[in-house]
């Protein structure tokens, strides 16, 4: 009972704020909420769509994750992702006769590269110059940009679009769509490896000795460094796998949707993973629904767009908000609360 | 968390409960269109904006239910024109030829909905390609620059480096050289990702540099990156030629004229055509003939283009038009300089060079 | 005292439970509540503004105002004035971080003062404090009193309950253990009391050393450093304590850091008649040195680990098998390694935050002694904030290794521990040594007077 009133008073709040927003903007609560609910999960294939949202997040999610178990900030999972989405697309124009699990394989194997030599720049320069992670992080997100821009345009470009993209990848490196369960939605296999990565993560950290030294590492440095860990070693190494699992969104958006890369494609799925991220509390295992609540909103809010009169889709981002401040202020709300409780049940 | 996350999913379901079937197709008996915009969104004053004014016009004229979306993202073309199509709307229209992948894929599937698509080429039974002659609009406004420029150097400045806009680059060049065989042009785009749109500070340096190299006359196709070719323009005394809307009053005296493309009537037209039943599917073209291209004449510039060069260029038009002078289209030739490569620099000969043909689109 | 001072809100009891001034139950809800009822308080780590002068550090949060909210300093300092007496002189115009440590704690018992506090608690306040310190601020604290102030203060060294106090509480574990009034007060019943058992007097027996282990010769760090080491010369032989005395910040910490591969330096160090690693990882994993840190919470453990992980520090390369450790072996080696050494836990997977001080520094000195076996401890403070049998325990596990003809180069801050442990005692100021004396002819008045600076 008491566990039951902790968690239903911050999704009270959260539905309040976000009601009391939208009554401020003229338009109906309840219809609002219908149209996003109705959207993300209406239908197999808006199931399909939701799902397919959330994947790329999920990789982001676990890549801020790690990084974060490390005590570092990684801001820049948007240029790992392009990145290692740039490595995949290479990879698999290049070396086009490749057939079967192979072809696949490389690809996936090529956005890992891609994405952890992005990350392990950030981690050189963090251990080795003493450079602060997220300055450096943020301004290597501009020369990813640049990079993909110019591959893109010089080296793969479509000939057959005017659109800022690559050609398409042979049959051999698509991967399957998920089309009898969810018909028309691109989510796809990589929606697996998503979940796979996350109990591999999970594993990593919990029960690997790298996994050890990486916590230990990130919650209290100093003893780690007088205990002869290699630090600097480690922290390398963490962004390196933060920025690998950021590239693997490469998959998700190449290999499993477009079957070839867009210039920025990405809305922002790196931002979006430090918010699943913090959602998370660090906790690989929790990446999972955090990431399903913001591609909920995500594919949620389009249809709201068409639905409502009012409301844009920006309301997805005041529900973000409201989320995260109600997950940053919940321990000292359950706290207040549980003493209030204990209070109320005495008398 | 995990638990507070669920609550979060059942509470919002609680509050659907008495939802039963998906929303519902409206049952009188208006006409309901949907617009889906590119990124630069209705408010970017160039191309999106026309086309919300063509189907904001069309819901004044006629009785009809329109709903604008807007897509901030590659990801969001295909929700989008689905969740339209899915709840009834009988037409929908998408603006720029990044939606074409989206539409390709999700025409077939609503056999019984319309679509449009501007600036793009969408092979499908019911979808209406609305494409535009810039080559043609470009031509007329380079014959304009090319007679009147004193420098004997004029300038091209394109937003995102792409085939359409080496369309209007194409027949801007040869406009320019049949009024002055001698002219000089020179070529800047702003960039290779729609960023282009939408960077005036970079428009600016790049018209000052044209001046500085001897251009007096710059022609910007480059969305609302132009601000910032006019503001260059006014700094230095030189003149700008707008695009897409009539973007004379911007600047006046300082735009000598503007290549009007009149998406704003493509998509009147087509909504008016789905109103009385008309909705035909199939590339539409808008040229000069009809007036979806031309040069923009108005108060403004009234004292920049005399009867004299007025009439030069009326006659242009009639030649365009029974055939007597062609203008090369990007499209069909892949090079930006069929006729005298000599004129060419080495770097517009090089991607003139790697071009194929793809998409030829002959009148 | 951290709910009495409002910092903490107590679980609410029964209705008699709570706190009782002047036998009134008053509700200290925060810290302003406590200082509008004259309750101040001087916290372990000290709470000043490092930039600021000491008057302004004083007045801060108080500030008396002129018109148009000016600060009126001349009001201030004159109500400081008619507070201070002879030994409690403070430069008031001084930036605060210029100020020796001893001058904060001035700082802070004036800031109290200032605020009419009528109830002074001070948590542990001679940790930091040299000898002489200690005494001016015991008679300063005896002014008080005759004043009418009421002292309340927390420490864990029993000569300075029996100098200063009237009534003593023992808590252990959370509850009242004994209550001794001024003429009970002895120091027998106090340690009865703080440990549940008596203990006879500590009596160091004295071991043959053997071969020189440590030598360091003209060691000196760069002028970078904040605590620059110069020319510091050394050595400690096996089955030897050689101590080092002096006031916390002369070099000593500069000097476990080159120990430790931390800072780099000019000079020498042998082991064993081998040159000393550089790399931290040597050191500790292939020298197998052994390290108890200044600063558990932050130097020696992992705070936020459970007690397994807190055992496994430093052993990942020997637990791990293929990369993996396993939860069970973790179990075993966290069981085995603990034994004899009293640490009170729940279980294995309990957070190591949850437990006492004493009981986190008797893990840390189980890990390093009994965990890794080694030949050389570096043993600092090894008994900083920690209860008598805890202290106990420990002297007695440093003395075991100093048999097994183990070196031992011991830091301290607590000259009563260094004096009981060392074979020989060296004193540092500002990076050098400056005395040097070996058990049989230690003299406390020269050593005090060199930790200050003094000639012997």
């Amino acid at each position: 009972m008491k566990n039951l009133i902790k968690t239903l008073i911050p999704v009270v709040a959260i539905l309040t704020v976000v009601t009391f927003v939208i009554l401020v903007m003229g338009d109906n609560p309840f219809n609002v909420f219908q149209s996003i609910i109705w959207g993300a999960f209406g239908s197999a294939t808006s199931i399909g769509y939701t799902l397919f949202y959330s994947t790329p997040l999920v990789f982001t999610g676990l890549s801020v994750v790690v990084a974060l178990r490390a005590g570092l900030f990684n801001i820049g999972a948007e240029g790992q992702l392009y990145i290692g989405s740039l490595s995949l697309v290479a990879y698999a124009l290049m070396f086009k006769d490749q057939a079967g699990a192979v072809a696949i394989l490389g690809a996936v194997v090529a956005a890992l590269l891609g994405g952890a030599l992005w990350g392990s720049l950030v981690g050189l320069l963090k251990a080795f110059r003493g450079s602060h992670e997220v300055v450096v992080s943020i301004m290597l997100n501009f020369v990813s940009y640049a990079l993909c821009g110019y591959f893109i345009l010089n080296q793969f470009k479509n000939p057959f679009s005017q659109n800022p993209e690559t050609s398409e990848v042979e049959a051999a490196f698509r991967i399957s769509n998920w089309e009898a369960i969810f018909p028309h939605a691109p989510v796809n296999n990589a929606a697996l490896l998503a979940v796979f990565c996350v109990g591999l993560v999970w594993w990593l950290l919990y029960r690997s000795q790298w996994g050890f030294d990486v916590r230990f590492v990130g919650e209290s440095p100093e003893a780690a460094r007088r205990a002869g860990l290699p630090v600097r070693m480690r922290l390398l190494q963490v962004m390196a796998v933060s920025g690998a699992l950021a590239g693997l969104v490469g998959v998700n958006e190449i290999l499993g949707f477009s079957h070839k890369m867009k210039d920025q494609f990405s809305p922002g799925y790196g931002f979006m993973g430090i918010a699943v991220a913090l959602l998370a509390r660090g906790e690989p295992l929790r990446v999972i629904p955090a990431a399903l609540l913001f591609g909920m909103l995500q594919k949620g809010s389009l249809d709201l767009e068409i639905d409502s009169q009012k409301m844009t889709r920006d309301l997805a981002y005041v529900i973000q908000g409201v989320v995260m401040i109600a997950v940053a202020a919940q321990p000292y709300l359950s706290k207040k609360l549980e003493k209030r409780w204990e209070l109320w049940t005495r008398n | 968390m995990g638990r507070l996350l669920l609550a979060v999913f059942v509470g919002l379901f609680l509050g659907c409960t008495k939802k039963e079937s998906g929303p519902s197709v409206s049952s009188d008996a208006k006409v309901k269109v949907g617009l889906v915009l590119d990124k630069g969104g209705k408010d970017d004053k160039s191309f999106n904006a026309a086309a919300f004014k063509g189907a904001s016009d069309a819901a004044k004229d006629f009785d009809i239910e329109l709903k604008v979306v807007e897509s901030p993202d590659d990801a969001s073309y295909e929700p989008a024109i689905r969740g339209l199509a899915e709840r009834g709307f009988q037409l929908v229209i998408t603006v720029g030829f990044a939606q074409s992948d989206a539409l390709k894929k999700i025409s077939p599937q609503f056999p019984k909905t319309h679509f449009a698509i501007v600036d793009a080429m969408v092979d499908v039974p019911n979808v209406a390609s609305l494409l535009f002659s810039e080559h043609e609009g470009s031509y007329l406004v380079g014959y304009i620059a090319g007679s009147k420029t004193e420098t004997g150097t004029v300038g091209f400045i394109g937003g995102m480096d792409v085939d359409l806009i080496k369309r209007f680059e194409l027949g801007y060049r040869e406009g320019v050289l049949k009024a002055n065989p001698k002219a000089k042009i020179l070529t800047n785009y702003v960039g290779v990702s729609s960023e282009a749109w939408m960077n005036p500070t970079k428009g600016r340096e790049l018209t000052l540099s044209q001046i500085g190299r001897g251009a007096d006359i710059i022609f910007s196709a480059a969305g609302a990156t132009n601000s910032g070719v006019f503001d260059a323009v006014e700094e230095k005394k030189k003149f700008a030629i707008g695009v897409d809307s009539n973007q004379n009053w911007v600047k006046p005296g300082r735009v000598l004229t503007s290549m009007m493309k009149r998406v704003d009537l493509a998509v009147y037209n087509t909504i008016k055509a789905e109103k009385e039943g008309k909705f035909v599917w199939g590339n539409k073209f808008f040229g000069i003939a009809d007036k979806g291209v031309d040069y923009a004449l108005d108060e403004h510039n009234a004292a920049l283009i005399s009867d004299e060069l007025k009439k030069k260029v009326e006659q242009v038009r009639t030649d365009i038009l029974s055939g007597k002078i062609k203008v090369s289209d990007y499209y069909v030739t892949r090079t930006l300089c069929p006729k005298s490569p000599l004129n060419c620099d080495r770097s517009q000969r090089r991607s003139g060079e790697s071009g194929r043909t793809t998409q030829s689109v002959s009148q | 005292m951290k709910i009495v001072f409002g910092l903490y809100e107590p679980d609410p009891g029964s209705a008699e439970c709570g706190v009782y001034l002047n036998g009134r139950k008053s509700k200290i809800r925060n810290p302003q509540d406590a200082m509008n009822l004259g309750i101040g308080m001087v916290q372990q780590h000290f709470a000043l503004v490092e930039n600021l002068t000491a008057l302004d550090n004083i007045i801060l949060g108080q500030e008396p105002m002129k018109r148009f909210n000016v600060i009126d300093r001349a009001f201030a300092k004159n109500k400081l004035q008619g507070l201070v007496s002879e030994s409690l002189k403070v430069p008031l115009e001084a930036n605060v971080e210029d100020l020796q440590v001893g001058v904060h704690q001035r700082v802070e018992l004036l800031k109290l003062l200032y605020r009419d506090s009528e109830i002074l608690i001070l948590d542990e306040p001679t940790a930091v404090l040299t000898p002489q310190e200690i005494d001016d601020l015991f008679s300063f604290l005896r002014d008080l009193r005759k004043e009418g102030k009421t002292v309340l203060i927390i420490t864990h060294k029993l000569d300075e309950l029996l100098a200063l106090c009237d009534d003593v509480t023992v808590l252990r574990q959370g509850s009242v253990k004994a209550q001794l009034s001024r003429d009970q007060l002895t120091k027998e019943a106090l340690v009865k009391a703080m440990t549940g058992r008596s203990i006879e007097k500590f009596i160091k027996p004295t071991f043959q050393p053997g071969a020189e282990a440590l030598v360091i010769q003209n060691l000196t760090t760069s002028a970078g450093t904040e605590e620059r080491l110069k020319e510091v010369c050394l050595s400690v032989r096996q089955g030897e304590t050689v101590g080092i005395a002096g006031v916390e910040g002369n070099g000593q910490s500069t000097l476990v850091e080159c120990l430790l591969g931390l800072t780099s330096y000019i000079g020498h160090i042998q082991f064993n008649g081998q040159p000393y690693p550089h790399k931290t990882k040597e050191i500790r994993e292939v020298l197998n040195v052994g390290y108890v840190s200044e600063d558990r919470q932050t130097q020696s453990l992992w705070l936020s680990g459970t007690l397994e992980e807190n055992c496994a520090i430093g052993f990942g390369n020997r637990l791990a098998r293929y990369g993996v450790l396993s939860k069970s072996t973790l179990h075993h080696h966290a069981e085995e390694m603990l034994k004899g050494f009293d640490v009170k836990y729940d279980h294995l997977e309990q957070k190591i935050s949850e437990l006492s001080g004493g009981n986190q520094q008797k893990l840390v000195v189980a890990r390093e002694l009994k965990g890794r076996d080694p030949r050389f401890l570096l043993c600092c403070h090894p008994t900083r904030g920690v209860d008598v049998g805890a202290i106990e325990l420990i002297h007695q596990r440093l003395v075991e290794f100093q048999k097994n003809q183990g070196a031992v180069l011991l830091i301290s801050s607590e000259l009563e521990e260094l004096l009981s442990l060392s074979d020989r005692l060296l004193v540092m100021y500002q990076g050098r040594i400056v005395l040097e004396q070996t058990r049989e002819n230690f003299d406390l008045k020269s050593i005090g007077s060199a930790m200050l600076g003094g000639q012997p």
